[in-house]
């Protein structure tokens, strides 16, 4: 390789990964956007518990400064925890926490799977399950399912590198 | 030299300009956030300093605004934490914009040195 395509190529590769790098470093900035509005959330919720401490006149078992602190703090946690999109955002979190864990293992056993040279129908289940986990994220059954081309993404994985026999039987399957 | 790799060498610089300039815009914007986010901090630790000196050092007998205290404390601290938070990851991405932008000035320079010395041979 000449110096030339090697400068060339290093151009293309940086301008490829930054790209990529940027759209991460934008959706990091963003999040980190949020997170003031977050601590707004946290601030509003310890005042309002703050006040419903100070509501509360006299408490034997502590006293009502930590009777108020106590509050605020369970204000905080309730501002912030609804800032999320209400309890129902938490569990869609950990829904897509527990998918993302899942999928990744899948993907493993895909790649595993591939390097041991293992057949065919083995491959596209272990595809096909991928697709069902991704699909399931979905939360209503009515929602429409991207295809692209009557096609649909495990398929369209596949069709990019192995045979296109491979996606007209998944796409059938699915 | 064809006319088809020269157009490719034209879409390969203007590409890494473009990705040069989005760095440019993304580092703006996290220099203001990494600015904003140490003012927050700085305020922050002023104010929960005072408090717990106020807390710590005062005579005064206690009244009704004595027993928010703590609880004022509390909601500075989380903010406190907050800002803590906020200045790391804006500190980090700031610091990776900075190491994006050396990175890519880099091979534009390497790139627009080797097409100087191609012109000037030609």
């Amino acid at each position: 390789m000449s110096k030339r395509d090697k400068v060339r190529a290093s151009l293309k590769s940086v301008t490829h990964d930054l790209r990529s790098y940027t759209d991460g470093v934008i959706r990091t900035s963003e999040r980190l956007s949020q997170l003031s509005t977050a601590s707004l959330y946290g601030v509003l919720g310890g005042v309002v518990g703050m006040l419903v401490g100070g509501l509360i006149p006299e408490v034997q078992f502590a006293p009502q400064s930590g009777v108020i602190a106590l509050l605020g703090l369970a204000g905080i946690t309730v501002g912030v925890l609804w800032h999320r999109s209400g309890f129902r955002g938490i569990k869609t979190e950990q829904k897509v926490g527990s998918n993302r864990l899942v999928s990744e293992e899948l993907m493993h056993r895909i790649e595993a799977a591939t390097k041991a040279n293992a057949p065919q129908s083995v491959i596209l289940s272990l595809w096909a399950e991928y697709e069902r986990l991704a699909l399931s994220l979905q939360d209503s059954p009515k929602s429409p399912q991207v295809k692209i081309g009557g096609v649909s993404g495990a398929a369209l994985y596949i069709g990019s590198g192995g045979s296109p026999q491979a996606d007209v039987r998944l796409g059938r399957e699915v | 030299m064809h006319l088809s790799e020269e157009y490719n060498d034209g879409d390969v610089l203007a590409d890494a300009n473009s990705v040069k300039y989005k760095v440019e815009l993304v580092l703006i914007k996290v220099r203001f956030q990494v600015g904003f986010s140490l003012i927050a901090l700085m305020v922050s630790f002023y104010i929960f300093l005072s408090l717990l000196k106020a807390l710590m050092f005062s005579n005064s007998p206690i009244g009704t605004y004595e027993l928010y205290f703590p609880g004022v404390m509390l909601l500075m601290g989380f903010i406190f934490i907050q800002s803590i938070r906020c200045f790391r990851m804006s500190l980090f991405l700031y610091s990776s914009a900075v190491l994006s932008r050396r990175r890519i000035d880099a091979s534009i320079d390497d790139w627009n040195a080797l097409r100087g010395t191609e012109n000037g041979y030609e």
